[in-house]
């Protein structure tokens, strides 16, 4: 398909350049990906976000004025990252293969964890995390205890410390959940696809809940960067779906906000340019705090989506027996 | 106006009939004269900011900013800037660009980083204008991703030293022939043009020296293709990040050597002033005659309503040049006046 030829007597179009053609849209000209522009209408970028405050905000009649615009990108995308934290609920999903060290490595773009799961057999498991201690640092001790260093005075460290070596063999206990089973309930270990059981000697007081799932458990180590999974997850798929700042790397033309987030964007520039500026008036500061709070509060209902189809949608719900 | 305001500093000056001053001096007074009032006008016009700010001026004729505002635009001007050294063996750039020599303010500075059709090859129409007012692409080349507004410019002579040898596209008149805004051939002969596009111009920020190094190693805010900066050094700029001014154009030129040519940097500055010069033809009894004609000939580039003002400062100058405590004084008490009443 070829564009038409849009020969035109108009001396400036460029007023016009957030606006795409549907062809760019649906095709993107017939350049690879053919999808890049997909929903952009939903969303505006860093680059348009700077330049309308700057053209509109910043100036010799405005509330700011003389303001840097390095500044200015500067809270833009601190207010960017904190809506992607909570506000944006933009939810990135990556599937990934445990390895045999029973580790999940977090995505590079990755700041917090929303749902973990494991899929299995067509099945979507989500799994909970042990809050237990399931990996640990070691360090290597002579006949006498004493730590071993190298050259650099650093201390000595193995390659996994014995509570990893317990959790990745499998000869740390753990809950057995199986109602059909006369094991149900008891700890024991799991080796090789196969659980076992100590014999039944004494009694036993209470269930940890924490860790009682028949599904993998999992701890994230932030410092280290990984998911640690207990042995049963080895070669299995997980999913982890996360949050990210939505600083894409680095790359700031992919840096977007939702439409529905533009006002907020703009308010929150101005508040946080004014609260660190010298000088400026305390009303104004107070101004712009209340205007960007309620700005925030408006879009967080709006991106919500709570209109009648779906309130109807949960209300048809009433009527269900619950068996 | 020049032979006018000189004569009425004489006028001034010569009741006593002791008052002359030479060409050579007045045209030193009037130079510093138009500087003053030149300069004078950024204070008035941050002033009459600072008064609309607090609610105290007016609108249409009482827009003294917007008058201001016109007269100094008199003085505006954009230029392509050129890398340097603008010769560069291929594969070198550098992020270095000369500023032009004649600059008393950057106003801003763009660079178009989207080329629509690079280093097209054509020939000037054969004059008259408005001929000339419209390029012909060659046959490779077609306008359907040309937009009217797209900025072109000549790179043949550009890189004879015009940096001003750009225009911009009015309208496509038929898949191979635009409508640009001005002539822009250096003469007849092949010549080389590129169209830039005009929908994505970016702003290179100027920032500090002192800034520089915490702005390259930031996170958040180091200088990128959206955003790049540039800092001042002496009459040459540098802008970072150094990859927006990776080499965008090999210029093959006729010679035979390849030319490199950054992306398109284009500057908006207030120039000085050209300084004035009465000039005369002939001395008639004792008397030089005003001769417009001569080729060095420069009248006061400031409007009319300078007219007052450039008298009293040259009779200021003057007065101190003969020791005429009474014109220097007059001179003085009349600048205050003046300032009283604007204020």
């Amino acid at each position: 398909m070829a564009i038409p030829n849009q020969t035109s007597t108009s001396q400036w179009t460029q007023a016009d350049k957030s606006y795409i053609s549907q062809y760019t849209y649906y095709e993107n000209d017939g350049v690879v990906p053919t999808n890049a522009n997909w929903g952009s209408y939903q969303y505006v970028s860093l680059r348009d976000i700077v330049n309308n405050f700057m053209l509109i905000y910043n100036g010799n009649h405005s509330i700011i004025n003389n303001e840097e615009r390095y500044k200015v990108i500067f809270h833009a995308k601190r207010g960017i990252q904190e809506l992607n934290y909570d506000a944006f609920k933009e939810i990135k999903v990556l599937e990934m293969t445990v390895d045999s060290a029973l580790r999940f490595v977090l995505p590079s773009d990755y700041v917090n964890w929303v749902r973990i799961s494991l899929y299995k057999d067509g099945w979507l498991r989500p799994l909970t995390e042990n809050i237990q201690v399931g990996s640990a640092l070691a360090y290597l001790k002579d006949n006498d205890n004493n730590i071993l260093f190298d050259e650099e005075g650093k201390a000595l460290s193995p390659e996994y410390s014995n509570l990893d070596i317990d959790r990745i063999k499998g000869s740390k206990k753990s809950i057995y959940l199986n109602e059909g089973s006369q094991f149900n309930n008891e700890e024991g270990y799991y080796w090789e696809g196969r659980w076992f059981f100590d014999y039944a000697i004494g009694a036993r007081y209470g269930l940890n809940t924490e860790t009682a799932n028949s599904n993998p458990t999992f701890t994230i180590d932030k410092r280290n960067g990984v998911i640690n999974f207990n042995s049963t997850m080895s070669g299995e798929k997980c999913i982890l779906e996360y949050v990210s700042d939505g600083m894409e790397n680095g790359n700031e033309s992919e840096i977007m906000v939702n439409k529905l987030f533009e006002d907020y964007i703009y308010a929150y520039l101005k508040f946080a340019i004014l609260n660190s500026k010298q000088g400026a008036q305390e009303y104004l500061v107070s101004r712009t705090r209340k205007e960007k709070t309620a700005l925030l509060r408006n879009a967080k209902i709006r991106i919500s989506n709570i209109h009648p189809g779906r309130l109807l949608m949960n209300l048809r719900g009433r009527d269900k027996w619950i068996k | 106006m020049i032979n006018e305001v000189r004569n009425a500093v004489l006028a001034f000056l010569n009741k006593n009939n002791y008052g002359y001053i030479t060409p050579q001096d007045f045209n030193l007074y009037a130079k510093q004269a138009q500087l003053d009032v030149f300069e004078d006008m950024f204070y008035e016009y941050n002033y009459q900011i600072n008064k609309e700010n607090a609610r105290q001026s007016g609108t249409g004729y009482a827009d003294i900013k917007k008058g201001i505002e016109e007269v100094i635009d008199i003085f505006s001007q954009e230029v392509i800037l050129t890398s340097s050294p603008q010769t560069l063996s291929t594969g070198n750039y550098t992020n270095l660009y000369s500023l032009p020599a004649d600059y008393y303010l950057i106003n801003r500075i763009n660079y178009r980083p989207k080329i629509v059709i690079q280093t097209g090859l054509t020939v000037p129409p054969a004059p008259p204008p408005p001929v000339n007012f419209r390029v012909e692409l060659n046959p490779a080349q077609n306008t359907q991703g040309v937009s009217p507004g797209d900025f072109i410019i000549n790179i043949s002579s550009l890189l004879g030293g015009n940096t001003q040898a750009y225009a911009y596209v009015m309208s496509k008149l038929s898949n191979q022939v635009l409508s640009i805004s001005k002539d822009f051939f250096q003469g007849p002969g092949i010549e080389a043009y590129s169209i830039y596009s005009n929908q994505y111009v970016v702003d290179i920020e100027r920032i500090h020296q002192n800034r520089l190094a915490r702005l390259l190693s930031s996170n958040l805010t180091a200088p990128s293709f959206d955003f790049p900066v540039y800092v001042v050094n002496g009459n040459t700029i540098n802008i970072y990040p150094v990859t927006t001014t990776q080499i965008t154009q090999q210029i093959n030129t006729f010679a035979g050597s390849v030319q490199n040519y950054g992306p398109l940097v284009t500057c908006q500055y207030i120039r000085y002033p050209q300084d004035p010069k009465w000039t005369f033809s002939l001395i008639s009894g004792g008397e030089p005659v005003f001769d417009q004609s001569q080729v060095d000939y420069q009248d006061f580039e400031l409007p009319k309503d300078s007219y007052a003002d450039l008298i009293i400062r040259i009779l200021q100058y003057a007065g101190v040049s003969i020791r005429e405590i009474d014109v220097a004084n007059y001179a003085t008490t009349e600048i205050q006046t003046n300032n009283q009443e604007e204020a």
